[in-house]
């Protein structure tokens, strides 16, 4: 079951830049920053109530987040649903015919994550993690 | 002034009925409500979880900036929407900062933030004073 909006995404070209706009300016609190190598990403987490904002920025190009840089520019990325079993969560969804990108939880920056494809809601990139 | 919540989550789809059945049927998502808001000239679907909600909107006609943003971009994510706990408070400190922000229209406690400050994101601020996830 999906307990909440864990977070959305929004890719940045720096995140640097960026955290003038969502630290400073808005005054949300960074609570990760931080290099996940396999990924090719920078991330930088900021508390907003009971969901957070994730900045992303590639630090390599051939990453999937640098393609969309490329070629959307920057903006929201996806959106991240908390869930207190990503495994049974993703099988359930998997058993339910809805098209997934991983068919495996996998470890990412907000706990073991997962990617549905976006064909599956109405375009809109959707993570489950379980921190 | 503070912001308390990331308050809900904006959708645009192409057709309103279609997506609200996909968003219930994948994340098992209850519909509070839908129907049309003539006055901001869209449909809109309203899907609690937790202390947010994810919104599906679709455009009423051909025109406004919903229906361009389908033409240019096809669906997706469209906007974020952060609770505040004081409009007027934020909209003065932002403005400190060197942001423009526009106040809201006469009868609204809501207000935007352009993409261009935001890193392509159109960020929404709305006033919550303790009510219900009421758009």
């Amino acid at each position: 079951m999906l307990k909440k909006i864990h977070h959305v995404a929004v890719v940045v070209r720096d995140a640097d830049q960026a955290l003038g706009f969502y630290r400073d300016a808005l005054g949300l609190h960074v609570t990760a920053d931080s290099v996940i190598e396999d990924q090719g990403v920078r991330g930088v987490l900021l508390e907003c109530g009971e969901g957070e904002i994730e900045l992303i920025q590639p630090v390599r190009d051939e990453t999937g987040v640098a393609r969309f840089l490329e070629t959307k520019g920057e903006g929201l990325h996806h959106v991240c649903f908390q869930t207190d079993d990503v495994a049974k969560e993703l099988e359930d969804t998997k058993a339910r015919g809805i098209r997934v990108i991983d068919q495996a939880p996998r470890k990412g920056l907000a706990g073991m994550i997962c990617f549905l494809h976006p064909a599956a809601s109405t375009g809109v990139l959707v993570e489950y993690a379980q921190p | 002034m503070a912001i308390t919540n990331l308050d809900h989550v904006v959708v645009a789809v192409n057709d309103l009925d279609a997506a609200t059945k996909i968003w219930q049927a994948n994340f098992n998502l209850p519909l509070e409500r839908s129907g049309a808001n003539e006055a901001l000239g869209i449909n809109q679907a309203i899907l609690p979880i937790g202390s947010a909600f994810i919104e599906l909107i679709s455009p009423l006609g051909d025109a406004g900036p919903v229906a361009d943003a389908l033409k240019n971009k096809g669906e997706g994510l469209y906007l974020i929407s952060l609770a505040v706990d004081d409009l007027d408070a934020t909209l003065a400190d932002l403005r400190e900062k060197g942001l423009r922000v526009n106040d809201p229209p006469a009868g609204s406690r809501t207000t935007f933030i352009s993409p261009r400050a935001a890193n392509g994101v159109l960020v929404q601020l709305t006033e919550r004073k303790g009510e219900g996830s009421n758009v």
